[in-house]
């Protein structure tokens, strides 16, 4: 696949999943530490920002050639630390979060909305994979 | 259907011309028949000095490794002279489908389908070998097993 097959491929769409995720997350964050606030519209401008800024470290999954399991687990890893990083520089610098404790919620928050986007895609992978083991099942029976 | 022979001279050349309606899998199916009656009804593979006739239905999957191309059956694995095009071009219409950038693997040797993350898949074959479907190949994949 060539990158640009890759950022139009992957890189779009899962700048929507991050983005849904996002505003998810952002509604319980502030459910639990600013009940009464309320969000300006530039908020969700912000958030486009943000999470294209979030999309980006993804390019570490670009690889020309097909990638084992491991290596997939290595970037994986490598993805979380990257993101972690690049959001928190970005979140403090749009004034997000504000102290050790709010920073903390912060780190948390970025692995939830981490464990979500791929808890989302998992099972996605999980059904088409199970609607084709049935395909192939049903080839199987039809060819005997 | 009508079945037209036609007796050429010996110096033009062979050709077989299908002329129907629409062209459906029964029709690729056909023509896939026919090309593999006119290459001697099987590929060679190399194995050392050995030299095996193989049949399509023989075959796991076959793969291109720096610039090596290979026949991987349920044990064995022959060297092969094809290319990865030239292959995907002789087993269109079969059962074959291209799975990876250089693989193109038999459906009817997968034994099942799991996730292997972001959209890909690993396909464990009958002889528990492992194949990956890249995420872009996924769709043929579909379409050939009929998941619209």
């Amino acid at each position: 696949m060539s990158l640009k097959d890759f950022i139009i491929q992957c890189l779009v769409r899962q700048y929507f999943v991050i983005y849904t995720g996002s505003m998810i997350a952002t509604f319980c964050f502030c459910k639990a530490f600013y009940p009464t606030d309320e969000l300006p519209l530039s908020y969700l401008a912000w958030m486009f920002l943000f999470s294209l800024v979030g999309t980006l470290p993804s390019l570490v999954f670009y690889s020309r050639k097909e990638l084992s399991k491991k290596q997939w687990g290595i970037r994986i890893v490598l993805h979380f630390i990257l993101l972690e990083a690049v959001l928190m520089v970005t979140g403090r610098l749009l004034d997000l979060y504000e102290g050790v404790q709010e920073g903390i919620w912060f780190v948390v928050t970025i692995f939830l909305v981490y464990v979500f986007v791929w808890a989302i895609m998992d099972f996605m992978d999980r059904r088409t994979a199970e609607e084709m083991n049935e395909k192939l099942k049903e080839r199987r029976r039809q060819s005997q | 259907m009508k079945v037209t022979i036609e007796e050429i001279a010996r110096e033009a050349e062979e050709e077989i011309i299908l002329r129907c309606h629409e062209i459906d899998a029964d029709t690729m199916q056909l023509v896939q028949k026919l090309k593999q009656a006119r290459s001697g009804n099987g590929m060679i593979g190399y194995n050392g000095e050995e030299i095996h006739r193989l049949k399509l239905d023989e075959i796991y999957y076959f793969e291109v490794v720096d610039n090596k191309s290979f026949f991987y059956c349920e044990e064995e694995v022959y060297e092969s002279k094809w290319k990865l095009y030239e292959f995907e071009e002789y087993s269109k219409g079969s059962t074959f489908f291209r799975a990876s950038k250089s693989v193109i693997l038999n459906i009817d040797k997968i034994d099942f389908l799991r996730p292997a993350f972001s959209g890909r898949f690993e396909a464990v074959l009958f002889n528990k070998e492992k194949v990956i479907v890249s995420r872009q190949y996924v769709g043929e994949l579909k379409k050939l097993i009929g998941i619209r």
